[in-house]
């Protein structure tokens, strides 16, 4: 499986998302300094414009970053598996000795692990990065700094929502593959953040574990059945 | 084994439409086998079950003595093939694409590589990406794809499509030599019934969803009846000379001025006096032999008919 991993990673040339990655995660990062140390958010008597209960400047990095690379998830899903179905590709996988569901299931690991990793350093980077500026005293932040990179609470909730956030992809992918258009993964990703994160009035879903949870949940359900119609289907 | 491949009452149904209802092909190991038929006639349908693209809705189809089965993965190891136009990474170059076939297949043999791009007259564009080979080249890629890992089994759908006169003489030499010098068997389809002629050991005719005919090609060219075709100005009066005048019985008019007359023992001279004669113009008078074409349109023309 490792190998079918790796040979995904160079047929798509996964080095472009990797700068893709690095490109998202510098502008995420100027973003978030410029929002908490240059106050590009507050309002004019210098009081922090932000909803109650999100002056932490984490949840900024989580939304920002979250949002990003839900569609960066999608977007390679529809490029390592929907396009491929589009331009025969995968026909081309079929006639290798080689399960098809395993076929599926390397394609669908090498998006989520290259994903999950990437997601996971750009936290970091970026609380890196806020941190290291507070510390410096240069400037006054407009949030309030709640990172600990000390404690294993913070690195608990990175992973878990890192995870939930690639996860997530998984939904978009099952919604491309239905239409068979990678654009309908990326307008299903966009939908599905403002469902996770979006509010109406006071209402929001953002930071409801339990739908969080069914939600991923879901994700691998359908993600099991992709693989699943991988061995049934035909390709047309 | 005598058939590496061999299909019994082989049909596949998808939504409601029949594609191919009763397709039995027997390919014997080693040879050469053309499978021919009409646009629509199902070859491409039987190809992709033969390579497990498609599953049968009927029938069995058994690969190197084994029955294949959708879980039969390991058969299409010792099989190589294209199916329609070959597939390609076309931001990856050619011989990264020849790399990664190998990785999946499992096939590491040092220098093949480079020889399936020599065979393929492709060294020099080896190290361009796919994306700007032309229509001909990739489906020479497509080829060289497909021998890489010297399969037991090559199953090829129309492998000259957009190949140019060169090219189809060089794969013509590359079929021959992959079944004689190293023992593959070929199960090829092809619009272009010259090309199948001159490489094929057998022929399957295709039509309507049904095999019409396996035959081998000696006995097509031993069955190849040689005939005297003529044209001339009057039909009714050339075909009253030849039966009354000259006794033939066998001849049949193939369109509005020509008429094919399968008796050897005649003289082209003879018929061409004597319609002289009764004052029918002759506009051309010519002894041929049937090609496969002939033999082809004569059985699925006759299909048809029924």
């Amino acid at each position: 499986m490792i190998k079918l991993i790796k040979l995904e990673w160079i047929k798509n040339n996964t080095r472009k998302y990797m700068i893709k990655a690095a490109l998202v995660t510098a502008i995420i990062c100027a973003f978030v300094l410029a929002l908490a140390f240059l106050g590009i958010a507050d309002d004019p008597d210098g009081t922090l414009d932000a909803a109650l209960g999100a002056e932490g400047i984490s949840l900024t990095v989580e939304m920002f970053s979250n949002m990003t690379y839900l569609l960066l998830t999608s977007s390679m899903f529809g490029s390592f598996i929907i396009n491929s179905y589009k331009n025969r590709t995968m026909e081309l996988m079929f006639i290798y000795p080689i399960r098809r569901q395993r076929v599926l299931a390397s394609q669908i690991l090498a998006v989520w692990l290259f994903c999950f990793s990437a997601l996971i350093l750009t936290k970091l980077l970026i609380y890196a990065a806020v941190v290291g500026v507070a510390k410096a005293g240069v400037w006054r932040s407009s949030f309030v700094i709640d990172i600990h990179l000390g404690s294993l609470s913070f690195w608990m909730i990175l992973v878990i929502r890192s995870f939930v956030t690639v996860s997530l992809g998984l939904i978009c992918l099952f919604v491309g593959m239905i239409r068979k258009s990678s654009k309908t993964a990326l307008i299903a990703a966009f939908l599905l953040f403002l469902i996770t994160q979006g509010n109406v009035g006071d209402f929001s879903m953002a930071g409801n574990k339990a739908f969080m949870l069914a939600l991923t949940v879901i994700s691998f359900v359908l993600a099991g059945v992709v693989i699943g119609r991988a061995e049934t289907g035909e390709l047309n | 084994m005598d058939n590496i491949l061999q299909t019994s009452h082989l049909a596949k149904t998808i939504k409601g439409r029949d594609l191919v209802t009763d397709v039995n092909i027997h390919v014997r190991k080693g040879e050469i086998y053309g499978f021919l038929g009409p646009n629509g006639a199902g070859k491409t349908t039987v190809m992709r079950m033969l390579t497990n693209l498609w599953r049968p809705t009927g029938g069995v189809i058994e690969l190197f003595g084994e029955k294949m089965e959708p879980g039969s993965y390991q058969m299409l190891g010792r099989m190589g093939s294209i199916i329609e136009f070959p597939a390609f990474y076309e931001n990856l170059t050619g011989r990264k694409n020849l790399w990664l076939h190998c990785e999946y297949m499992g096939y590491y043999h040092h220098g093949s590589i480079e020889e399936a791009l020599e065979m393929l007259q492709l060294a020099e564009a080896a190290d361009q990406p796919v994306k700007n080979y032309s229509l001909g080249m990739k489906q020479r890629l497509g080829i060289a794809r497909a021998i890489l890992c010297r399969p037991e089994l090559l199953i090829l759908d129309e492998p000259t499509n957009g190949l140019d006169p060169a090219g189809l003489k060089q794969n013509r030499e590359l079929f021959r030599t992959l079944s004689r010098e190293y023992e593959m068997t070929i199960f090829l389809s092809s619009h272009l019934l010259s090309e199948v002629e001159d490489i094929a050991d057998t022929i399957g005719i295709i039509h309507q969803g049904k095999t019409l005919r396996e035959i081998s090609m000696k006995d097509i060219t031993k069955m190849n009846t040689a005939y005297i075709e003529l044209s001339v100005d009057n039909v009714r009066q050339a075909s009253r000379i030849l039966s009354d005048q000259l006794s033939l019985d066998r001849f049949k008019v193939t369109d509005g001025s020509e008429i094919r007359i399968y008796t050897e023992n005649i003289e082209t001279s003879e018929i061409s006096r004597a319609l002289a004669q009764s004052g029918v113009g002759l506009h051309a008078i010519s002894r041929k032999t049937e090609t496969l074409e002939d033999y082809y349109l004569s059985v699925t023309e006759g299909a048809e008919r029924l």
